[in-house]
């Protein structure tokens, strides 16, 4: 097989020949590295590689499974971190000039469970400062850029993920997610997003952004692909005061069973009435819609509170959360931030606590209300961007298009949401959409995604980065 | 809402503008949510995942 085939292999297809052994991890990582030493350059995915350790976990993994010992559907398969994800001994930088030397002498949990699982880690992955600040030219590293035309915005937080998995740099990346920053970059890129419920992923190890709205998340190609990464990292963890003590389902056992019968509530007040999407971004979603009533799903039109009160409550307790964690630096270091940081963690210095204390409330009551409203329907589609990803150096569309966007209100909820690609844009840009299910019932939202990519083929279109 | 926070005093400096937007940013996200509750509405309990549930 050819670089580019190895590099846009599943992790299914990958996990299968390995299982058969007509391909070696080995010969998976180098592809990988080779084709991140020639195109990466153009991309700014990667912050920091491992070659070195990642090709010895390779031939241990290698020599493991040619003894008869595969571990599971991760073993061999290389994967990469965002950068605010604790590595030991590996640098840490939150993509900060403030962090710039920080090796942490402890893994995340999420990087032990991927490691336990035989998966090799390549390598820390760029993202938005701290998981905020935006595509910024004034931090020690470059933004990561678009595979599908690297002139445009990734999406991020976690855009270095979002751009490693679509160009074939990597099969699978972690990404987090506190306002949608798993999502995004998986929509502006065309890859599969999920952010699971809230504590069903630990955060332990993870550079926080707000406590309480914090998610951690796998990215990769396809939606199998996904339920296989988030069943590696999913479960219960003591390092994690929110870690959630809900038993882990087989998420892939019904992934393939369609959507006949299965109740779909269409959220379209949010990209129709709240913040009008694209023209081309609305036209997919009303197709991708149609296509699961095909499937035999019983589609409704259901609606929620307004997306701009909802968006301002998690806006409050995540800058209220955000302020609190960098009030030092920002007292004492402010110019080793990114502009974009400050002035987007800056609000955060002006709520006041009962400001804080009324968002709580008010989440409490969305909470309450969405749980009813999945008693009417399994799932509910609706959209994630609302425009195609806009040129990455055009900062005045970035900051427009920054919160035309309906993510932040299912961080609000905590329940899982997962964005799909639903196609291009006629400028060649990915479309994208959510589905979003009750809470730990990732596996019906996997299950809808699944049945919706399997008469689509917008997972297997490739970028030509070359 | 609280004033200028002495904290800030070195980001203003580095741009003056800032604090004002900053300010701006809140006020306009603060007045976008709605603030009608009932006493007994209690906030989430953020550290209970599986109360989501």
């Amino acid at each position: 097989m050819s670089d580019a085939e190895l590099g846009f292999l599943s992790i299914a297809d990958a996990s299968d020949q390995i299982a058969k052994k007509t391909l070696s991890p080995v010969e998976l990582t180098e592809a990988l590295f080779r084709r991140a030493e020639a195109l990466d350059p153009k991309l700014n995915a990667y912050l920091l590689k491992d070659a070195d350790k990642a090709l010895s976990s390779a031939k241990v993994a290698e020599a493991a499974i040619q003894a008869g010992r595969k571990l599971g559907p991760l073993h061999g398969i290389p994967f990469g971190l965002k950068d605010i994800v604790d590595t030991a001994g590996l640098r840490t930088t939150c993509h900060s000039k403030i962090l710039e030397n920080n090796v942490p002498q402890r893994d995340a949990t999420v990087a032990t469970k991927l490691k336990a699982s035989g998966a090799i880690l390549m390598g820390k992955l760029s993202t938005h400062e701290f998981a905020l600040g935006g595509p910024a030219f004034d931090l020690p590293w470059p933004p990561a850029r678009n595979p599908w035309n690297t002139n445009h915005h990734p999406g991020g937080s976690s855009s270095g993920s979002g751009s490693a998995v679509a160009a074939g740099l990597l099969p699978m990346a972690i990404g987090t997610d506190t306002g949608g920053s798993v999502r995004n970059p998986a929509s502006c890129c065309g890859i599969v997003g999920m952010k699971a419920t809230y504590g069903r992923v630990s955060r332990a190890g993870v550079f926080p952004l707000s406590y309480s709205l914090d998610h951690i998340g796998p990215m990769t190609r396809t939606v199998i692909d996904n339920a296989l990464m988030l069943q590696a990292i999913a479960g219960s963890d003591q390092r994690d005061p929110a870690s959630a003590k809900a038993a882990v389902p087989d998420f892939s056992i019904n992934i393939e069973a369609g959507v006949r019968g299965l109740r779909v509530g269409y959220l379209r007040h949010f990209h129709e009435v709240d913040t009008p999407a694209h023209p081309e971004m609305a036209a997919a979603l009303d197709e991708a819609v149609g296509i699961l009533r095909k499937e035999g799903a019983e589609v409704k039109d259901v609606s929620f509170f307004p997306l701009s009160e909802l968006a301002a409550a998690n806006r409050i307790i995540l800058l209220s959360e955000a302020y609190s964690i960098h009030r030092k630096w920002l007292s004492e270091r402010p110019g080793d931030y990114a502009k974009a940081t400050r002035d987007r963690i800056l609000p955060g210095a002006f709520m006041g606590a009962a400001d804080y204390v009324d968002a709580l409330r008010r989440r409490a009551i969305y909470r309450e209300q969405f749980k009813r409203l999945l008693t009417e329907v399994d799932v509910v589609i609706c959209a994630s961007s609302m425009d195609p990803a806009c040129r990455i150096d055009d900062e005045a569309e970035v900051s427009r298009t920054y919160g035309r966007q309906a993510r932040t209100p299912f961080n609000i909820l905590g329940v899982p949401a997962l964005a799909v690609p639903t196609g291009f844009s006629k400028e060649g840009l990915p479309l994208s959409m959510q589905v979003v299910g009750r809470s730990f019932d990732e596996a019906t939202v996997y299950r809808v995604a699944r049945a919706y990519e399997r008469v689509t083929n917008w997972t297997t279109q490739r970028p030509n980065v070359l | 809402m609280p004033d200028f926070p002495e904290d800030l005093k070195n980001a203003n400096a580095l741009d003056p503008s800032l604090i004002e937007r900053a300010r701006a940013d809140a006020t306009r996200l603060v007045g976008g949510m709605p603030k009608e509750f009932e006493p007994a509405d209690e906030p989430a309990h953020i550290y209970l995942a599986d109360l989501a549930s």
